[in-house]
């Protein structure tokens, strides 16, 4: 089962602006093996979201492919998108934005079953949403509540049941759990991991939190201003970080030891705008580590060590 | 779903969800009814439109037709433009020789010796179907238009809302005796003239409606499962901005109603014999200034009535959908403070 369900390669999503192309995700590649996680981790506005919204067509791609179980998603037509999108699925950030308030739980549920023609009838329809009101741990006495009813995360329940409806074998998770309370948070967490290892689904996982982003990954890629900075798998990633911006990032997680004082990475100045980026490295003016040739010579994603991939001058050329 | 994990069991509520069905799929509606409920003059509202709706019903029973006229046409000669409470002489005499009078409906009698009661009571059949239909038909048109507009935005976006400006440019009388003037004379004629006039406050209405919600996560996630562009509006955008369409379509009422009366007003309507209320009207002005107040007064009270409260309901109404946007209404205490800041300023005027 170590074979590769999610190819990205060279995938570019400019959106038009006045002032110019917004670069908001710039040449990414990666590539998910059926079964496994990969963590999507960096800032707001890096193109973390973006990314999960174009690998699923949720909107056009500038360019690249995106290859799904051996085709080109973005070339698929429209029936074929239809069956893509029964096998790849999108759970949303806001449980409050993304259910219908004028349809019941079970009527949400349902709606992908109806569309895709997955139910004989009625009664069928019902068994299954019920079914999957289970699996996700929703009391079947909520199946006729609005979810304005519903609390932040049983309304993620629902968004993630919907998200199960048609039996996908992959999942976007956008910021699933960071509108939700920490104990609840967990919660979801823990389903979201059940449910991976009952249905056999593979994950593209984004957050901004890298606690969330530790527990469920088993890759991770760290983006920059919609470039892939940094991509292996957990354990090395926060054992031993070797991009620059990586380290800050990390050095900023509070240490729940009062006796351990971390070295932190405090980056100066703020994120260059995407639109129009410069040349060179997206990160060489907050860069700590930053040489000359940073200013002009984008780095390449690298395979520093087998497995890993960076893209900085300086590690990349440390290594060599 | 259905192949997934056999092995373990469903729990409780799943072997027996009939015990667990919810009952709260009326809420919405009830919490929309319970805040409609607060406010009395809306309340007042409903209550005058149904009284009018129970009129038009019993219009039948209050002035029943014969086997040749119906009953808002029952002419009764003797008894021309009889006030209410006078009596006419029927041009009878009794055995004594004197001369036999009767009395006639409360709202008295027409300049044809008709019933004015039984003509307002028809006439509010004709009044409530023309409301009805050209809100209906308008409605329909107008959301429709609208959630293309809004949905699909660039191109036909412009056309709809040019057309829809085109419109809006007219004065909506003018538009509306122009279309009429145009076709043949009758009840089609004035719901298309007058629904024209009022599509635009749909479409416009719908339109800013679908633009906020179009970009909704949860539009976004039902296009995500496969749904198209119609079963997102249909069931995911529409039913969403019902709100204000419905206030629209109440106050939508009101205007048709006062458009419909204008047009039979000024002879454009409907041909004479129909009881319209605005054609009444017209007929009674002719005799106004010889002191045969009652032709217009009624008829005119039956229309300012009947917009009045469907006025009053769709206020009340809109504040229901959204108590955020809640009108202040007439509070007594807030007169007193506004009268005191006048006087007071007054007194400032003075002092300077």
């Amino acid at each position: 089962m170590n074979d590769i369900l999610m190819d990205v390669k060279n995938l570019k999503k400019y959106f038009k602006t006045k002032k110019g192309p917004l670069h908001a995700v710039d040449d990414i590649s990666f590539q998910i093996k059926r079964g496994e996680t990969l963590g999507l981790v960096g800032e707001s506005g890096c193109g973390k979201s973006t990314t999960g919204r174009v690998i699923l067509k949720l909107i056009e791609a500038t360019g690249g492919e995106v290859i799904f179980e051996g085709e080109d998603v973005l070339k698929l037509n429209k029936k074929d998108t239809r069956t893509f999108r029964e096998n790849a699925q999108f759970v949303f950030q806001d449980p409050f934005a993304s259910l219908n308030p004028r349809m019941s739980i079970s009527q949400i549920i349902s709606e992908p079953l109806i569309i895709n023609k997955k139910a004989a009838d009625k009664d069928d329809l019902m068994k299954q949403v019920r079914k999957l009101m289970d699996t996700v741990g929703l009391a079947l006495r909520l199946e006729n509540v609005y979810p304005h009813e519903l609390d932040g995360g049983r309304r993620q329940r629902v968004g993630i049941a919907r998200a199960l409806a048609l039996n996908p074998k992959f999942i976007v998770h956008d910021e699933p759990v960071s509108a939700l309370d920490v104990s609840i948070q967990a919660q979801v967490l823990n389903l979201l991991g059940d449910l991976q290892k009952e249905l056999s689904l593979t994950y593209l996982f984004i957050s901004h939190d890298l606690g969330v982003i530790k527990h469920v990954s088993n890759n991770i890629a760290v983006m920059y201003l919609g470039k892939i900075v940094e991509m292996s798998d957990y354990k090395s990633m926060f054992l031993a970080p070797e991009h620059p911006y990586t380290k800050a990032l990390l050095s900023a997680i509070p240490v729940p030891n009062v006796d351990i004082t971390r070295e932190r990475i405090i980056l100066e100045g703020d994120v260059p705008s995407p639109i129009n980026p410069p040349p060179g490295c997206r990160f060489y003016g907050r860069c700590f580590q930053r040489k000359d040739s940073c200013k002009d010579i984008d780095p390449e994603l690298k395979e520093t060590t087998p497995g890993r991939f960076v893209a900085c001058h300086v590690v990349n050329e440390g290594k060599a | 779903m259905t192949n997934v994990n056999p092995q373990k069991q469903m729990s409780k509520e799943a072997m027996a969800p009939e015990k667990f069905a919810g009952t709260k799929r009326l809420d919405r509606f009830m919490e929309v009814w319970r805040r409609f409920r607060r406010n009395p003059l809306a309340v007042a509202g409903l209550v005058m439109i149904l009284l009018m709706g129970v009129l038009a019903i019993s219009a039948d029973w209050i002035a029943p037709g014969t086997e040749f006229d119906p009953g808002y046409d029952i002419q009764n000669l003797p008894a021309r433009l009889v006030r209410p409470g006078d009596t006419f002489n029927t041009g009878f005499l009794d055995d004594y020789g004197n001369p036999i009078y009767e009395s006639v409906g409360i709202f008295g009698t027409d300049h044809l010796g008709r019933d004015m009661l039984g003509r307002i009571a028809h006439g509010s059949r004709i009044t409530l179907l023309v409301a009805f239909l050209v809100v209906t038909i308008s409605m329909t048109l107008g959301v429709t238009l609208g959630a293309i507009a809004g949905f699909y935005g660039g191109v036909s976006d412009n056309i709809i809302m040019r057309v829809i400006d085109v419109i809006l440019a007219m004065p909506t009388i003018l538009l509306a005796i122009t279309i009429a003037a145009a076709l043949d004379p009758g009840l089609h004629t004035i719901i298309i003239a007058v629904g024209v006039g009022a599509i635009p406050g749909y479409a416009r209405i719908t339109r800013a409606q679908v633009l906020t919600l179009r970009d909704q996560e949860f539009v976004e996630a039902a296009r995500s499962v496969g749904a198209n562009d119609f079963r997102l509006i249909r069931k995911h955008i529409l039913p969403n901005c019902m709100a204000p369409i419905i206030v629209e379509a109440t106050m939508g009422l009101a205007g048709a109603i006062a458009s419909a009366a204008a047009l039979s007003f000024l002879g454009i309507g409907l041909a004479p014999p129909t009881p319209e209320w605005g054609a009444m009207l017209a007929d009674g002005r002719r005799f106004m200034l010889a002191g045969e107040w009652h032709m217009t007064v009624f008829p005119g009270v039956a229309i300012a009535m009947i917009i009045f409260s469907l006025n009053m309901m769709g206020d009340g109404l809109r504040d229901a959908f959204d108590p955020r946007l809640r009108s202040a209404g007439f509070s007594k205490k807030r007169f007193k403070r506004q009268l005191q800041a006048i006087e007071a300023k007054k007194a400032g005027a003075k002092e300077v």
